[in-house]
């Protein structure tokens, strides 16, 4: 690429610079790229696999590929317990099937065909479109391609993984903000309130909160108690809710990546289960009077007989109990034991031989 | 596709490695299918009508350059005006009107119509090439090409800057190559403004968006200090486009105007429109105050033909009363000054400067207030809010607006020496390899700190 295309017109006016131009982007773009990639190295992510640790303390393993649905409704000290298997839960708030595809890519080649089982979310809700699939940003370089290409994802969501996957600095740039420098500058600026109330300008807020998250101590994210005008903020949640059933699609890339992650597991023959998670009434009530809830389970039936796996997904009426679910589908702390027992009874069955 | 997309940043960087690559006889040729790529990656089906109202345009700009019967021109402009503001307001303003007939008992047919991108700004664009050509200040461009990439040129298709067919379309007989200048330049505007956009606005969003959302849950000076953020927001994100999209341009040897110079400096409301969205208040200047007669017709009528003006600027914003009592606000206030004699160009001093500096900044924070708040109720509550005089910071609530602040405070270390940013370029080897030491500084600074999900506000118009 040269600048024989000039035209003579061109002839002694300042010469083209598109040589100079695109080396200079060029050099600007790698050494961008590999600032990021050495200091994206002091950044450690959470694993995203089983370790040898886990491998060798438990003959038999269930890992649980879910979301923030799945950390509420699983108690994995009680399944351990109940089971007597080690588990482990892979999941993240708003994931979906594409973060499970790359978990099924990342612990497919670790786990032990006969002695280990993944248990997959496949909650409808779980398979939301309608917009830009979120938080690819933990996509990890090792299984970038194979994500970036699954059919129907957004062009910019394949150059945004396919970026991420370059360097630690921009794929985990949330993390870095929220739990590195978030802290620390709001320490630093919460060091101001004695300087502000001396000079008056420090008070409180006009209103006081309608109502108070307290967070299960034992486990993260878990909520165990809404204070205040628990009605208010249930409200408020249908009323979101409405908005987004009222919309509710399914995005054909992510029953494509649910069905090559029981695929990937099933090639290195893991036994799979596939769950729908517990979602309260209401919600089951609305989704259920829709074709799509429908045409996902006809799919999944169809997937199940495919791929030879089984799909739990009939809970007993009293688990589904409004008061058990804080925004309708996220299970408060005191309904964990309930559907976790529940779940490890048709479970077991499932499992395979535990070794003694 | 967003400026702050990676499919945007592709798309720039293939657009200008092939641009330069190709013979120059068919580079507007490929800027034009670029253009159309661009905008389909919006909304393909909506291409049609932007063809459509070009096809209505150079139609009647070519049949006005073939007859000089007045009568017969006034009716070729009348139809230009007509199909063009008709697709306008069928579109963007039907739901508004109708919605609002409907409350009070008018049974009018919901349309749901989805509204095109850019509508606003290519519609404007497309009726000031016929209304040039009608009033004899511009030939007919004899090419649909050069007509069709006035208005799809890409940089700025989205959000403007709003461009003269006069300033355009000369610039695409031969544009220049890529010169070391432009290049650098270009490069410069393009830092300015994703620097704007990405550790500007964006942050400033989260000290304005909660308060504006619920206003009635912060303090007087919490809501204070969101109205200035929603300030600086607003001119950060907005300047930020026009910075993205002039030195994009420039990368392919085309100009574009300028639309910002220093907007809160100004000392009147009359100096402020001479300052923000420059090219959208000389499009409602020349083709709507002048041809609603202007100052021409008397105090009374001027007065009137200034609030007409902006009321109607206020409505181009949205489709919405709120933009429409903003306008109106504006109106107000210029026809206020020029009852009173201010005028645009007067020269305080001292602190009669800063005086008018500070007294005009916050008529414009006021009517932000509605702009940003997006129903009445909702700036209500921002200004019951301020006047309740809880001046006061909330313990565990510092942080954003400490941010707002140091974020301004960087700006106004920069601002002043921004024509100097601008124009830096490297002369020397060793220049260059500063200047890419400094870009990539930069850039990581970007990845870190930058964590945009916000589209460009005016996008929406």
């Amino acid at each position: 690429m040269h600048s024989s295309t000039s035209s003579s017109e061109d002839a002694g006016i300042e010469p083209s610079a598109f040589r100079l131009a695109v080396g200079f982007l060029a050099v600007l773009i790698s050494l961008t790229v590999l600032g990021a990639r050495l200091i994206g190295r002091a950044y450690q992510p959470s694993p995203l696999s089983v370790g040898r640790a886990q491998l060798d303390k438990s003959p038999n393993l269930l890992v649980m590929f879910g979301n923030s649905r799945s950390k509420a409704a699983f108690d994995l000290a009680l399944l351990e317990r109940e089971l007597g298997v080690g588990a482990v839960l892979f999941s993240g708030g708003g994931w979906h099937p594409i973060h499970y595809y790359q978990l099924a890519l990342l612990n497919a080649p670790l786990l032990r065909p006969g002695r280990d089982c993944v248990v997959l979310d496949v909650s409808l809700l779980s398979f939301q479109g309608g917009s830009p699939p979120e938080r690819l940003g933990v996509i990890r370089p090792d299984t970038v391609l194979s994500i970036a290409s699954l059919p129907g994802l957004p062009a910019e969501s394949r150059l945004d993984m396919l970026f991420g996957s370059t360097n630690n600095v921009y794929r985990y740039r949330s993390q870095i903000q929220g739990q590195l420098l978030e802290p620390r500058l709001t320490r630093a600026a919460e060091a101001t309130a004695s300087l502000l109330e001396k000079f008056g300008l420090e008070g409180p807020a006009p209103t006081t909160p309608r109502f108070r998250f307290v967070l299960d101590p034992s486990r993260d994210f878990v909520m165990k108690e809404i204070q205040g005008d628990l009605a208010a903020f249930q409200e408020a949640a249908r009323e979101k809710l409405k908005q987004s059933l009222a919309s509710f699609e399914v995005a054909p890339y992510h029953k494509v990546a649910a069905e090559k992650t029981v695929e990937e597991l099933r090639r290195h023959k893991i036994d799979v289960v596939l769950v729908s998670v517990p979602l309260g009434r209401w919600v089951t009530d609305r989704l259920s009077a829709k074709t799509t809830w429908r045409q996902h389970q006809a799919w999944l039936d169809e997937l199940a007989r495919r791929e030879g796996v089984k799909i739990l997904r009939d809970w007993p009426e009293e688990l589904l109990d409004e008061r058990n679910f804080y925004d309708g589908h996220h299970l408060f702390g005191h309904a964990t034991e309930g559907v976790s027992r529940e779940f490890a009874r048709q479970v077991s069955a499932l499992l395979p031989p535990r070794e003694p | 596709m967003l400026f702050t997309s990676f499919h945007w940043l592709l798309f720039l960087l293939g657009t200008f490695l092939v641009y330069h690559a190709i013979p120059r006889g068919v580079r507007r040729w490929f800027m034009l299918a670029s253009s159309i790529y661009f905008y389909s990656t919006w909304s393909a089906i909506h291409l049609l009508l932007i063809g459509g109202q070009l096809l209505v345009d150079w139609t009647c700009g070519h049949f006005l350059g073939k007859t000089e019967a007045a009568s017969t021109r006034k009716r070729i402009l009348a139809a230009s005006v007509c199909i063009n503001l008709g697709v306008l307001c069928i579109f963007k303003y039907y739901e508004l009107f109708s919605g609002t007939l409907r409350g009070l008992g008018l049974p009018l047919p919901e349309a749901h119509l989805t509204l095109p991108l850019a509508i606003s700004f290519y519609t404007f664009e497309s009726m000031s090439y016929t209304i040039d050509v009608y009033r004899g200040q511009l030939k007919p461009v004899r090419s649909p090409l050069h007509l069709a990439l006035f208005i799809t040129w890409f940089p700025h298709l989205i959000a403007g800057p709003i461009i003269r067919p006069s300033e355009f379309v000369p610039q695409l007989e031969n544009p220049p190559h890529v010169t070391r200048e432009r290049f650098f330049s270009g490069m410069n505007l393009l830092a300015l403004g994703y620097g704007k956009k990405l550790l500007g606005a964006d942050w400033l969003a989260r000290v304005a968006d909660p308060c504006f959302n619920e206003p009635q849950n912060y303090t007087s000076l919490e809501l204070l200090l969101a109205v200035y953020a929603y300030a600086f927001q607003i001119y950060f994100d907005f300047s930020a486009y026009t910075d993205i999209a002039r030195g994009a341009s420039r990368w392919f040897g085309i100009e574009l105007p300028e639309n910002f110079k220093d907007p809160y400096l100004s000392t009147s409301i009359t100096d402020f429109w001479r300052r923000w969205h420059m090219t959208l208040s000389h499009w409602l200047r020349d083709y709507l105050y002048v041809s609603l007669g202007g100052n021409r017709l008397g105090n009374a009528r001027t007065y009137v033909n200034l609030a007409l003006t902006m009321l109607l600027g206020g409505l181009w914003h949205g489709a919405s009363w709120t933009f429409l009592v903003w306008g109106g606000l504006h109106g107000a206030w210029l026809a206020v000054e020029r009852a009173l004699g201010v005028k645009a160009n007067d020269e305080p001093k001292g602190w009669r400067l800063w005086g008018r500096r500070v007294f005009t900044f916050h008529l414009v924070c006021l009517a932000w207030i509605l702009f940003r708040a997006q129903t009445f109720e909702k700036a209500l509550g921002v200004l019951r809010g301020l006047g309740a005089m809880k001046f006061h910071l909330v313990a565990g609530r510092h942080l954003p607006y400490l941010g707002a602040a140091f974020i301004l405070l960087v700006y106004w270390l920069i601002a002043p020496h921004r024509a100097v940013v601008e124009g830096l370029q490297p002369t020397t080897t060793r220049g260059v390899l500063a200047y890419a030491l400094a870009g990539v500084v930069f850039l990581l600074a970007l990845l870190v700190l930058g964590a945009s999900t916000h589209a460009f506000i005016y996008f929406q118009f």
